[in-house]
């Protein structure tokens, strides 16, 4: 009886765990790193767990926990309240739809990350410009979306460890 | 073939495809709804931030910590390098700076003989609380700070917050254990200046650059490179006379601030608040340049005195 309830905790507990590294990697995008240089702008992780988890685990990464990851994400960044909700919601649509179409043909993640990325950073230096009715500066979102698609295979390893050895394990 | 779709797709059932297609039209409704509600800036916007900051808090402390460390831990091997140098260097400058200890002690005395003659008396400071900055949000949206202090520690709306060198930004939302200073670097930040030796008044503004423009100069006044800027305290959000930067001129023949703080690389503000002034709710002063109607009183807002020393 004990067991059962544990198991069906941690089962609980791994099926939200996307959702949980979704939320840490909003706060790790704002943390200052105080490094040398005038670079300022730190990568989409946010992103990264959005894609990695919604396209390898569309049943534990939802329009749900997409939604609030973006908001948080928007509270914390200071961008528009909506904002990165609607990138995400929009970007992690066109992945699979992008990936259920070329299927095989485009089967890269990085390839179908990058397209991912470009088409975030575009979608969110369009609604800025939107937003503030003037034309934004596009630098900062093109170097924004450079650094992330670089970084991403070293995360896109990481979470499939995750997967493979801790959220398979919990919900089996 | 609608069967071969959704089992293609890594569903199970064609009802979950279609929860998640209903899915992702709702919340992506929603997040367009909040994104056209937001334009409206409702304070409550600022209030939820502060609440998703506080929460985060912990993790932010403990990550800036580790990334403090690294970076700690890279300069002092940097140093290690060039230690020899430094030091030379060092004992040159605390030569020269000895010279000027000196120097400004005898101002200091002259100063004060001056202030007692003159009875001035400056913007009282009802307090000051050290924190430490835990979230740096320098993205394209907006570039502010998150400190680990805030209505418990007595943080209010409207600090002033300056580092060892210079004003960096002001407060402008308070959550219990944290707040968020906008830089002057801020596209919506604009800071009444004052340009000496002239007392030229101008309006320091973030640009999409990153740096703080010197706006609105009265027509036919040039300003001198390297010239001190500080706040003028026009507005009552700060008080005047805290240091800000000298004026750089840029290429395309506009002046920009060459900013006294190290704002990319701010790691503790001290947060000021002053007494009258400090409450940026009140109405700003009538601009007095302007004709204003003779029935006017001579004080127009009696709760919010011009702070002395102007």
């Amino acid at each position: 009886m004990v067991v059962s309830i544990f198991s069906r905790f941690f089962r609980w507990v791994g099926g939200r765990l996307p959702f949980l590294i979704a939320l840490i990697a909003c706060i790790a995008a704002i943390i200052p790193l105080h490094l040398p240089g005038d670079l300022e702008m730190t990568p989409l992780y946010p992103l990264m767990v959005v894609f990695f988890w919604g396209t390898h685990r569309g049943d534990l990464m939802t329009p749900g926990p997409i939604f609030f990851t973006g908001l948080f994400y928007d509270l914390l960044s200071g961008a528009p309240p909506g904002l990165w909700a609607l990138v995400f919601l929009t970007c992690h649509a066109l992945a699979l739809v992008v990936r259920d179409t070329f299927g095989r043909m485009l089967y890269s993640a990085w390839a179908l990350f990058a397209l991912t990325c470009v088409a975030a950073c575009s979608l969110a230096w369009l609604l800025a410009s939107l937003y503030a009715w003037t034309i934004a500066d596009p630098l900062p979102f093109a170097i924004q979306a450079l650094m992330t698609i670089g970084l991403y295979p070293f995360f896109g390893f990481a979470f499939a460890f995750v997967e493979r050895r801790v959220v398979v394990p919990m919900r089996a | 073939m609608a069967r071969a779709n959704f089992k293609r797709q890594g569903w199970k059932t064609p009802i979950e495809l279609r929860a998640h297609r209903g899915g992702l039209i709702a919340f992506g409704s929603l997040a367009t709804i909040l994104l056209l509600v937001g334009r409206a800036e409702l304070p409550l916007i600022d209030d939820v931030r502060m609440v998703a900051a506080d929460a985060s808090r912990a993790v932010l402390q403990a990550g800036s910590d580790a990334a403090g460390w690294a970076s700690d831990g890279i300069e002092t091997v940097s140093h290690a390098a060039t230690l020899y140098g430094d030091n030379a260097r060092l004992r040159a400058e605390n030569e020269e700076l000895l010279a000027w200890r000196a120097k400004a002690m005898e101002y200091e005395r002259r100063i004060a003989a001056f202030e007692s003659i003159l009875e001035i008396s400056y913007t009282p400071i009802a307090g000051v609380t050290t924190a430490s900055v835990i979230a740096d949000t320098a993205g394209p949206f907006s570039r502010a700070i998150i400190v680990n202090a805030g209505a418990q520690q007595g943080v209010r709306k409207g600090d002033a917050a300056l580092d060892r060198f210079g004003l960096v930004g002001r407060v402008i939302a308070v959550g219990q254990a944290s707040s968020r200073v906008l830089l002057l670097t801020d596209t919506t930040s604009h800071v009444p200046v004052l340009i000496e030796p002239a007392g030229v008044r101008a309006i320091l503004s973030g640009d999409a650059d990153g740096q703080a423009l010197i706006q609105f100069v009265p027509g036919g006044v040039t300003l001198a490179e390297g010239a001190a800027i500080v706040t003028s305290g026009d507005g009552g959000v700060l008080p005047p006379g805290l240091p800000v930067g000298v004026v750089r001129a840029r290429a395309d023949g506009s002046a920009v601030a060459a900013l006294y703080a190290d704002i990319a690389r701010v790691e503790v503000v001290a947060l000021k608040r002053y007494e009258v002034i400090n409450d940026v709710d009140v109405p700003p002063l009538p601009m007095p340049d302007l004709p204003l109607p003779a029935a006017l009183p001579e004080t127009p807002v009696a709760s919010n005195p011009a702070p002395a020393g102007e």
